[in-house]
């Protein structure tokens, strides 16, 4: 087991936790990025004979433009730091051609490109520790996100539909079709459905965009170029009885029987009323656009696309007479991942051919004022700028997807690296889904069968396991000449000849038939086994009595899992390559190149046999885990005895360990996120996990070791409320810092107008108090270490008028400038912790200052273990009224033993018992998933300590002195100080704000509101009778208003102020009018009725 | 009452008292950890912070910083200044560092008495500071009381214990030894064909051998009359100063209960 362990960790010391972000962001700079300026490849102009040449695209290290107009290399600290974005300059080099004379390649800056930290752009990926250390960095710092005008921001994996794969489905009785196979057809930069139908009468019909309705798939193969009905059937199967279900496809096409016959008929669908030759154009055009474009978008490849027509076909006639199943498209093979990399190609194509649209209409307006245009000066760089950092800034991606960047969680280490391997599912959160949310066993080892939010996002939310890996997709051309060169026969020949055999696969389209399938599966595996082909390809085979198929695939996207090989009932795994590895000689990667490990992606494990353990080692098998653990994710993995748990406690568990309060980064210090917590005695779990430990995540720990003993006392631990030590957190238990950051900048305006940071002089509209201005200093900004109460202020700051009317009221003084001061939340009070000016790259001043505030554990914070057993304190009790052993032990917290039986968390009663046993012995428990210390061990070092080996103690009741009747199980568990605190919650509110519109109380404790009566509450006071009650609380406490009302026409009246009377303004002055008490909400209400034209009266009676 | 140390070693004081209600003992007991008035640095004036600490954190160690020779003050609440503190009430201790190295290690041994008040041990960290950084406070050190914080507590632990029984019936007794292994704490022995204990007060009630006994020979139970007091403090005070100095709390206790019964006007 413990070689095992080696592999693991090696695999992590050469990987990380968040290399599949980084890869995919390298290749994307190092590939994609080049492909997209190579798609567009010209800029073509409307001036005659002028065209500019795109070359090569550079990307270089990370800069900022400062205002003075200097470019400066930045680090990513400074980037935080000062609200910067992290971003590389690119330059493309462009070649005007005027008359097909080329004219000397130029290289113009094209604009900035984020960078993702850690990533092989950025500085930081080539530092050691000190050096990362000495840049500001916290060097246990994962990367994988992107810095955006200062925010960290991560781009978050997004699960997809496999496409280029021919799904088929049976379709309910109700519909006129049958069953149907779809197929997503994707290129660079979009994206095509493409549904083949079989309909009740048996006739396969053709639907795809830019055609409306369906077409036979006859006529729409003999409009690709497919000569007769015998072609066509050859390019569908040949199976006997396949064909023979073909017949009444081939009926429907009957009348057309030239492709230009073909082509006109859609044409027609198109273009209607055109002349022919423009129909045929048309359908041409869109056949070759908008049919299947991922194999290729030229009228060579019509072949290939009727072939790939002939494959859907098959597949839904074999599903029709039941030679096939319907695909599962919750099987993870037909799933892909897109990570930073794909997202932002996406993004940036958009970003770029809109780049090229502005710089076709700067030339070309350019070109018209004068003959000599200067390239450089024309482009608009912040095109692509913007456009990349509008999206990374708020999440809203092209394609109308929202939340793909999101700010990147800092609660503890755990919870942000948890986030950089958060998978989301596209499907909409409201509708079901059962399916898609259900764990599918080929999840395992993929994703972590625990870890998913509750609720609304259950199942659709992912995270993947430890050694999931994705594929960053290698060329296929290799790989099909590959399989060719192994004796595969290409399709169109081997359907001439007739041959039988499997079908050959490659990415989901079908090149060729192979006589001997196993034989080629096997060689490949072999030569993939040797390095001879990429160790990101991988063959399956699917053989049936009726298919026989198999898959290549080296696409992107796929998760893939490492597994120890094995033949022939030992493992390739040998002694002397775990000494290697344990010594540093061999790294991971050694491991995959020699063939000792290797990746499978879930369809090509559908062809393996793997033992979890080498005891299940037998001739059958093909494959090991390397560690069974490794199918939890990052979370789960934080669990101890995990296995011992009811499955939704690990769920819940999982969730909490994100919330709980740590040491969230080494550099907090330098950090200035709008809130942190820091806990001040952060400990490692005494009962830990050896993935946590692999993950090093015990060197960032979020918790404490915690006393704890099951035991009812006094009642206050009832439903889940916890009794904590009042002494202990006397002595620091689970004390936390709060930080808030505060930030204002110093901006100008257009007209020379300026804020200024300075104490506000008491003319300034808007000042305050001069009491809340006495922390500032003459700079206008507070001293740090002061002590600060809610509504001080922290940095004073007036800013000009905001409206041009405001000027009018200007005396001899001028204008009167805006309070516009940045004060402490109302109800929160610390101590200044940090000020922090510096300048942001507009040249304007930046100050950030950060607030600290001490958080003693008090009555309702809560906190929980890391088995979802969460609760919140319900009574602080002194050490000698605690509960002692006859020892003097105390406990540091006890929990109601109701806690336990129906949540079954035994793994927390295991942890307390190994805890205990690490704690009296000194030797270490390992609480591991699948492996960890025996329960027996545990009781056998209690017992040699000393101690009952069931865990349990005498004790004694600290406030009388007498022993407790029964025995008390106690020991020490891992407990989690969890972010909702009473100090951020606590509320109440006699009078306060109220809002404009309504005139009724504001909503929201950040609000200083008002705690609603609903209507539950009114209910009771009606039922009781409590009409006076009933009136102050919804009207006199609430929104009461004096309105006088005309007693002629029942319409309000207003208040002449000259005249010191009521006036209705039909009935005159004359009309008498009468004081009505009302709802401010009422008064609103009759006005916008007023404002419809409608006449609400009042009718006035006297009061009986 | 019957005393007899049973041990006083390793800074762990144990004594059975015969006698002596469960009751009465942990009277003590509590004494003992709430009402023993001890020193422990109660305010701070930080003049010069630039550790990585902060202000907070490092008062609160401080505080939590076992104190000696508080003997000559007395109780800041019953002092004559008016709570506000003077040198009949409070003591100061100063600190002043800079590191000279990185990794620097700040121990309770570098803070200077300027009174009678100086730490238990020296041996305890402060802080750990880089090459440069520097630390200047002065620290005073007032008298409490143990209910009030836990920095005044002048004991770690502090329990009462009844007197177990082992009973050991001969007759039903077949030697088989079992009870011998079960006992985690190794005190029972077999000696001249009986099972023997050797050392009564280790047992701790668990009652493992009455469940390995097939016969049910031994049968364990305690007496509540006889408990032992096991007290290890803090530093603050010798483990028998603190015992006599919670006998004194105790005595005073039922000394004003008596004298403010005698001043009722209808008692007696």
């Amino acid at each position: 087991m413990d070689d095992r362990w080696v592999l693991m960790e090696s695999f992590f010391k050469e990987k990380g936790l968040v290399r599949q972000h980084l890869d995919s962001f390298d290749d994307f700079i190092k590939n994609k990025l080049q492909e997209i300026v190579d798609e567009q490849g010209v800029i073509e102009t409307d001036l005659p004979g002028y065209k500019i040449k795109l070359g090569k695209l550079a990307v270089k290290r990370p800069t900022i433009h400062e205002a003075d107009g200097s470019e400066k290399e930045i680090l990513p600290m400074e980037a935080r730091q000062r609200n910067l974005s992290y971003a590389s300059s690119m330059y493309l080099t462009v070649a005007p051609v005027e008359d097909g004379y080329e004219e000397e390649p130029i290289e113009v800056y094209v604009g900035k490109l984020p960078i993702m930290v850690k990533s092989g752009y950025c500085i930081l990926s080539k530092m050691s520790k000190e050096e990362l250390i000495k840049a500001g960095e916290d060097p246990a710092d994962p990367g994988g996100y992107f810095i955006i005008n200062g925010s960290e921001r991560v781009v978050v994996i997004q699960e997809d539909l496999a496409v280029n794969r021919i799904l088929v489905d049976v379709m309910d009785g109700t519909s006129p079709v049958t069953h149907v196979a779809k197929v997503f057809s994707a290129t660079s930069g979009f994206r095509v459905p493409v549904t083949v139908e079989r309909m009740k009468g048996g006739d396969l019909q053709v639907t795809f965009p830019s055609i409306p309705g369906r077409i036979s798939l006859s006529i729409l193969m003999k409009a690709l170029g497919v000569a007769s009905d015998k072609e066509l059937v050859e390019f569908v199967s040949n199976e006997a009885e396949v064909q023979k279900s073909l017949i009444p496809t081939l009926e429907a096409g009957v009348d057309i029987n030239s492709v230009k016959d073909a082509l006109d008929y859609i044409g027609n669908r198109v273009a209607i009323g055109q002349t022919s030759d423009f129909r045929i154009q048309r359908a041409e055009q869109i056949l070759d656009k908008y049919l299947l474009p991922h194999l290729g978008m030229t009228p060579n490849d019509r072949k290939k696309k009727s072939l790939f027509l002939g494959q859907m076909g098959e597949k839904i006639l074999e599903l029709s007479i039941g030679r096939r199943k319907s695909d599962d498209k919750d099987h993870y093979a037909n799933k892909r991942l897109k990570l930073a990399g794909d997202l932002l190609a996406s993004l940036y194509r958009v970003a770029f051919k809109s780049f090229c649209r502005d710089m076709k209409y700067q030339l070309e307006r350019a070109k018209s004022r004068s003959r000599r245009v200067s390239i450089p000066t024309l482009v608009r760089a912040d095109v692509i700028t913007e456009r990349l950092r509008h999206a990374l800034a708020t999440g809203n991606w092209v394609g109308g997807k929202a939340g793909v960047s999101q700010l990147l969680d800092r609660t503890n280490y755990l919870s942000t690296v948890g986030h950089l391997r958060r998978i989301i599912s596209p499907l909409s959160r409201s509708q079901p889904h059962f399916e898609a949310r259900d764990l599918h066993s080929t999840q395992w080892g993929r994703l972590c069968p625990s870890e998913t939010p509750e609720g609304p996002n259950c199942g659709l939310v992912k995270n993947l396991a430890l050694m999931a890996f994705i594929s960053v997709g290698v060329d296929e051309k290799p790989v099909e000449e590959l399989l060719y060169e192994l004796e595969t026969e290409q399709i169109e020949g081997a359907r001439q000849k007739g041959l039988s055999g499997a079908k050959v696969i490659l990415n989901g389209r079908l090149i060729g038939i192979h006589q001997k399938p196993e034989l080629l599966v096997s060689e490949m595996r072999k030569l993939r086994r040797r390095g001879r082909v990429s160790h990101e390809v991988n063959v399956a085979l699917y053989s049936t009595e009726t298919i026989n198929e198999i898959y290549v695939n080296c696409d992107a996207g796929r998760v893939r899992r490492p597994l120890i090989i094995v033949d022939g009932g030992s493992t390739r795994l040998a002694k002397e390559h775990v000494e290697k590895l344990a010594a540093g000689e061999w790294s991971w990667n050694d491991l995959v190149l020699q063939g000792i490990v290797e990746y499978l992606d879930a369809e090509e494990e559908e062809n393996s046999y793997i033992a979890l353990n080498t005891e299940d080692l037998d001739k059958e098998r093909s494959h090991m885990e390397i560690v069974p653990s490794t199918i939890l994710g990052i979370s789960a993995s934080m669990i101890p005895f995990l296995e011992a748990n009811q499955s939704p406690r690990n769920t819940y568990g999982s969730a909490m360990v994100k919330q709980s309060l740590g040491f969230y980064a080494a550099n907090f210090s330098k950090r200035l996120d709008t809130r942190g917590h820091l806990l001040h005695y952060p400990q490692k779990p005494l009962v830990n996990t050896r993935s946590a430990k692999t993950l090093e995540l015990d060197r960032r720990p979020a918790g404490q070791n915690f006393v704890v003993a099951i035991l009812s006392h006094a009642g206050y631990n009832i439903e889940d409320a916890l009794i904590m030590n009042k002494s202990s957190v006397d002595r620091g238990l689970a004390r936390s810092s709060f930080f808030r950051c505060y930030e204002t900048e110093e901006r100008r305006y257009p007209g020379g107008q300026e804020d200024k940071i300075e104490t506000p002089a008491p003319s300034v509209r808007g000042y305050r108090t001069s009491e809340s201005y006495r922390f500032l200093g003459d700079d206008g900004m507070i001293e740090p270490e002061s002590i600060v109460g809610g509504g001080d202020v922290l940095v004073g700051k007036t800013s000009p008028p905001r409206f041009l009317e405001e000027y009018r009221e200007f005396e001899s003084t001028g204008p009167v400038r805006r309070e516009t001061s940045v004060s402490m939340r109302a109800g929160e009070d610390g101590i200044v912790d940090l000020v922090l000016v510096t300048e942001t790259s507009d040249g304007n001043k930046l100050v950030k200052i950060r607030v600290r505030n001490e958080r003693i554990p008090e009555l309702g914070d809560k906190f929980a273990s890391r088995h979802g057993q969460k609760g919140v304190i319900g009574m602080l009790v002194p050490q000698y009224d605690m509960p002692f052993t006859e020892d003097g032990v105390v406990p540091d917290l006890i929990i109601n033993p109701h806690a336990i039986p129906s949540r079954m968390t035994l793994g927390q009663l295991l942890e307390v018992l190994g805890g205990k046993a690490f704690a009296v012995s000194g030797k270490p428990i390992d609480g591991t998933a699948f492996c960890g210390s025996d329960e027996k061990t545990m009781k056998a070092l209690l017992r040699d300590a000393g101690f009952k080996p069931s865990g349990k103690e005498i004790m004694y009741d600290g406030r009388t002195g007498r022993v407790l009747e029964a025995e008390v199980f106690i020991g020490i568990a891992y407990y989690l100080k969890l972010h909702h605190m009473v100090a951020d919650k606590m509320h109440a509110r006699a009078r306060g704000p109220v809002q404009i519109l309504t005139r009724q109380p504001t909503e929201g404790r950040a609000r200083e509101g008002g705690l609603r009566f609903g209507e539950m509450e009114r209910d009771c006071l009606i039922a009781h009778g409590a009409a006076m009650l009933l009136k102050e609380r919804l009207l006199d406490e609430s929104d009461r208003t004096v309105i006088n009302i005309c007693e002629d026409c029942g319409l309000i009246a207003y208040y002449d102020r000259v005249k010191d009377k009521h006036v209705c303004p039909i009935c005159g002055d004359k009309a008498k009018t009468t004081r009505v008490v009302m709802s401010y909400a009422f008064k609103l209400l009759l006005q916008e009725l007023m404002s419809l034209g409608i006449a609400p009266r009042l009718k006035l009676e006297e009061k009986v | 009452m019957d005393v007899k140390v049973l041990s006083n070693s390793d800074g762990q004081l144990k004594f059975v008292a015969k006698d002596a209600d469960p009751t009465f003992m942990n009277a003590i007991r509590r004494i003992i950890m709430a009402e023993v008035a001890i020193p422990a640095i109660e305010k701070v004036y930080i003049a010069e912070n630039t550790s990585v600490l902060y202000d907070d954190i490092i008062a609160h160690r401080l505080g939590l910083i076992p104190l000696k020779g508080g003997e000559i003050l007395t109780l800041t609440e019953k002092c004559d200044c008016d709570k506000k503190g003077c040198p009949k009430c409070e003591s100061i201790l100063t600190l002043e560092v800079e590191a000279a190295e990185d990794n620097f290690l700040v121990y309770s041994g570098r803070m200077k008495a300027e009174g009678s008040v100086f730490p238990a041990n020296n041996n305890i960290p402060i802080a750990e500071m880089n090459a440069g950084q520097k630390l200047t406070l002065e620290a005073h050190a007032r008298l409490g009381l143990g209910k009030n914080h836990a920095k005044w507590q002048p004991v770690s632990a502090c329990a009462v214990k009844y007197e177990p029984i082992i009973e050991i019936d001969s007759k039903k007794c077949d030697l088989c030894g079992a009870c011998i292994e079960e006992c985690p704490k190794k005190i029972l022995k077999e000696k001249d064909n009986a099972i023997v204990v050797t050392s009564l007060w280790d047992c701790t009630l668990c009652k493992l051998c009455e469940e390995a006994c097939p016969p049910a020979a031994i049968k364990i139970s305690y007496d509540d009359r006889n408990s032992v007091l096991i007290v290890e403090t803090t530093g603050s005070l010798t483990n028998d100063e603190l015992v006599l100095a919670a006998c004194d709390v105790m005595l005073q206790k039922c000394e004003e209960l008596k004298s403010s019964i005698k001043s009722l006007p209808e008692a007696f």
